[in-house]
């Protein structure tokens, strides 16, 4: 699936080592990032359609960069497909996600299969 | 009156103070009289007006003067009836000046007597119509003896009116009168009654206020405490939620692809390994906080060497220092390091935490360890080269869950709860622990602990709170008796004993062991073999004692020797403690009670005191001999003494054979013997028992007079009591 790119930002390099793996196996092109500033980094430069956003990273977390990403001028007309990965389940925390423009919000411990399955789904509904 | 500020304090002195009688204003009473007075001199010298009518009006003002008060709201203006008496009594006596001497008699017998009369205090309505009729008669007596034959009924009619129309103002004035009267009384109690009242509840709104602050402080601690609790499960939710992450994706992802090369197997294997061992040490780390806040942790607490505890803590982590290049070092003051009392593993644990973490944060360079006693308590410092802590993160880094440099990629893994961990069991050791860092030069962290000053209590326990050994030891059903022996043989033999006849034993070869023992189980009774208490005759002893648990547990004094050529044997007949008193000394002799008039020997190294003994003895008539250790057995044969006094601090295990000696030989067994000791038998929960003096056998019922003190302190045995 050339052309399906996603970037998968979070500071657990376990996190990031599974996710990217599963993706790459199923044939998306992925990029991964360890902190909120090396993530918006990668998304100017990559231009994913998915990005994956743990909510806890240095310097930036998932909220602010969830924020950028929906209101920075430099990426308007971009409308990339936020997942929030997170370890906070209280709906406080997801009602502030989808506030920031989050589109999904998953918590931890998630399956691959789940992600996946998300994936298809998405990829299929947007093809084109 | 401003009572209010008056009284503001105390309730039970303003009842009293708060009454103040409120009187007429004298002023108000000057002003009358003199407008009476005026008034009725310009009628008195003009003759203008008559006199029946003036003083008609003038009565009827002074009478119904109360009323008027009344009536404009002045009642700080009313008079009391005595007041209003004098007033009509002035009156009275300017009428009669006037010349209207029966006139005056006729208009004022009435009030007059009513307002003099006995019920004026009472207002009793039954004195008032007594006090009307007497003046009605009064006035009929008089008007008849002075206008006898003209128109004698025309002025009786005329001082009926007169009576009538004063009766008739005067009685409810007087009424009023009384009623003010109450009411004035009434109003001063209520007034009293409700500054203090108000004082009471001014009191009481305080000490509710006072109350409520406190309830209100408890409120927001305990909120505190619940908002912490609820931070620190969501931290642990968050911590256990990342390694589990990982294990489930890596597990899953194994199962989805079955193709993968056989080092991503290995490297996937690897990381589930590692996370599942994060994810244990992050539970076990919690269970520890959990149990550490909460106060259930055991704690086994011992006197430790610090030092060791140091040593032993580095060289676990050794490896991992070595792997990162870096080198420990502790130094230790010369002759070691005072000892603590602590519970061993907590402060292992406390160790490697820092350690770890000094490794951890030091990328080159070495750490320190130095630890040193100061006054009451043992400083340890653990230095290290590392990056170094903020100000602003000194105290937060102790918190749950921080991590130093949250905000620098790589960080180190740990569970976060090292320190909190580490912090949690110095106080509960009553130390304290705190860091010292400069940014880039390195971090020390230092930790106090109380020294063991010899205080066998434990410093942190709630002591009023029994162990629940002791609970349990209330519920059971046999008594203990521990046997406290140096001899293998003998202990053994007294256990089954005991065990035959249905106790429970314990066994203890030295008084350390004793100790423990008896502080664990709390034993109804120890036995204890005199010189079996250890190289400090009274460890064993004062251990005892200083607990306060075990301060009052009874112990049984005992002497038994073994010898393997003469089998056990029950040896000493009493014992007299250093320094010997001479009260002492003959109340063992009676006790020991020597059959014949023979010397005493007095068996000793320490010839001041045998010495003394003898003089003792002597002044009571007893001769004495004296010997040497090693020439006693031969003294005794040639004199054959009537009683011994052995001293047990003979070199060795010397009394214990020369009492061997004693009790073998034909000649010398059936003597009594009194062992001297270090050891207070003062205590009134230590009893030396005094056993037989013949030669024993192990199954003779020599031991009867032992037992028998046991079934005094303990019980009878289960076995007889069923």
């Amino acid at each position: 699936m050339p052309g399906q790119r996603i970037l998968v930002a979070d500071d657990e390099p376990y996190l990031t080592r599974s996710l990217s793996f599963v993706l790459r196996k199923e044939g998306y092109e992925v990029e991964t990032a360890s902190d909120g500033e090396e993530a918006l980094r990668r998304f100017e430069e990559f231009g994913p359609q998915v990005v994956f956003l743990d909510l806890m990273m240095p310097k930036k977390d998932g909220y602010e960069v969830c924020h950028a990403i929906r209101n920075d001028p430099k990426f308007r007309g971009i409308h990339p497909y936020v997942v929030i990965l997170t370890c906070k389940g209280q709906e406080v925390d997801r009602y502030k996600g989808y506030l920031e423009g989050a589109d999904e919000y998953m918590a931890k411990p998630f399956s691959p299969v789940d992600i996946i399955a998300k994936l298809k789904e998405y990829f299929l509904l947007n093809a084109g | 009156m401003d009572m209010d500020n008056e009284q503001a304090v105390d309730i039970p002195q303003g009842l009293h103070a708060g009454i103040k009688v409120e009187e007429f204003s004298p002023r108000a009473e000057f002003r009358l009289t003199v407008l009476l007075l005026v008034f009725l001199s310009g009628n008195f010298f003009s003759g203008a007006a008559s006199p029946h009518g003036m003083f008609n009006a003038v009565m009827g003002a002074a009478l119904l003067y109360n009323l008027a008060v009344i009536a404009i709201g002045r009642r700080h203006w009313l008079k009391a009836g005595h007041t209003l008496a004098v007033d009509l009594a002035i009156i009275l006596v300017l009428s009669h000046l006037s010349g209207g001497a029966d006139s005056a008699v006729k208009y004022f017998g009435l009030p007059y007597l009513y307002l003099f009369g006995p019920g004026m205090e009472e207002r009793k309505l039954g004195w008032y119509l007594a006090a009307f009729i007497a003046g009605i008669l009064l006035l009929i007596a008089v008007d008849h003896g002075k206008a006898a034959g003209a128109g004698l009924y025309g002025d009786i009619l005329q001082s009926l009116l007169n009576i009538s129309v004063f009766a008739g103002a005067g009685w409810p004035a007087v009424l009023l009168s009384g009623h003010i009267r109450k009411e004035r009384d009434l109003q001063q109690i209520s007034a009293s009654t409700f500054h203090a009242l108000n004082n009471a509840l001014h009191l009481r709104t305080q000490n509710l206020q006072t109350a409520l602050d406190a309830l209100t402080e408890a409120h927001k601690h305990l909120k505190l405490v619940d908002e912490k609790k609820t931070r620190f499960l969501s931290s642990v939710s968050h911590e256990l939620r990342t390694p589990l992450t990982s294990i489930r994706s890596f597990t899953e992802i194994m199962l989805m692809y079955k193709d993968l090369d056989r080092g991503v197997q290995e490297e996937f294997l690897g990381i589930i390994s590692k996370e599942s061992s994060r994810l244990s040490l992050l539970i076990n780390d919690v269970l520890d906080v959990v149990k550490l806040e909460s106060g259930k942790t055991e704690r086994h607490l011992v006197k430790v060497d610090l030092g060791e505890v140091i040593r032993d803590s580095m060289k676990s982590l050794e490896p991992m220092a070595a792997e990162k290049g870096l080198v420990m070092a502790f130094t230790e003051p010369e002759g070691g390091l005072p000892l603590v009392k602590g519970d061993k593993n907590q402060l292992a644990q406390v160790m490697i935490n820092l350690l770890n973490n000094a490794i951890k944060f030091t990328s080159k360079g070495g750490i320190t360890i130095t630890a040193k006693g100061e006054e009451d308590h043992l400083l340890v410092a653990v230095n290290d080269t590392g990056e170094g802590i903020f100000p602003e993160e000194k105290d937060a880094i102790f918190e749950e869950f921080y991590r130093v440099g949250d905000n620098i990629a790589g960080r180190p893994k740990g569970s976060g709860l090292g320190l909190t961990i580490s912090k949690k069991i110095i106080e509960y050791h009553g130390g304290r622990i705190w860091v010292e860092s400069e940014l880039g030069k390195g971090s020390t962290f230092c930790f106090t602990v109380p020294l063991d000053i010899g205080e066998l209590i434990q410093p942190f326990q709630d002591r009023s709170a029994p162990p629940d050994k002791v609970a349990a030891a209330a519920k059971r059903d046999k008594s203990y008796v521990l046997v406290l022996d140096k001899n293998n043989i003998t202990r053994q033999l007294l256990r089954k004993r005991l065990e035959g006849l249905g106790y429970n034993t314990l066994g203890a070869e030295c008084g350390k062991s004793g100790l423990n023992l008896a502080k664990e189980w709390d034993p109804d009774v120890v036995v204890s073999d005199i010189l079996s208490y250890g190289e400090n005759d009274t460890h064993f002893h004062k251990g005892l004692r200083v607990m306060p648990r075990t301060a009052g547990m009874p112990i049984l004094l005992t002497a038994f020797v073994n010898d393997p050529r003469h089998g056990l044997q029950i040896a000493v007949n009493g014992f007299l403690s250093r320094p010997v008193n001479r009260y002492d000394l003959m109340k063992a002799i009676e006790v020991a009670s020597p059959r014949d008039r023979g010397p005493i020997m007095v068996i000793s190294r320490d010839r001041l005191e045998a010495r003394t003994i003898q003089l003792m003895l002597g002044t009571e008539g007893h001769s004495v001999s004296m010997a040497e250790c090693s020439s006693a057995i031969e003294a005794c044969r040639r004199e054959k003494p009537s009683l011994i006094l052995l001293d047990s601090s003979l070199p060795g295990e010397s009394w214990r054979e020369t009492l061997a000696l004693l009790k073998s030989d034909p000649a010398t067994c059936a003597r009594p013997v009194i062992l001297i000791t270090e050891l207070s038998v003062q205590d009134r929960n230590v009893k030396a028992v005094t056993l037989g003096h013949e030669p024993f056998t192990p199954d003779a019922e020599l031991m009867e007079p032992l037992l028998k003190e046991i079934r005094k302190l303990a019980g009878a045995g289960a076995a007889q009591a069923g």
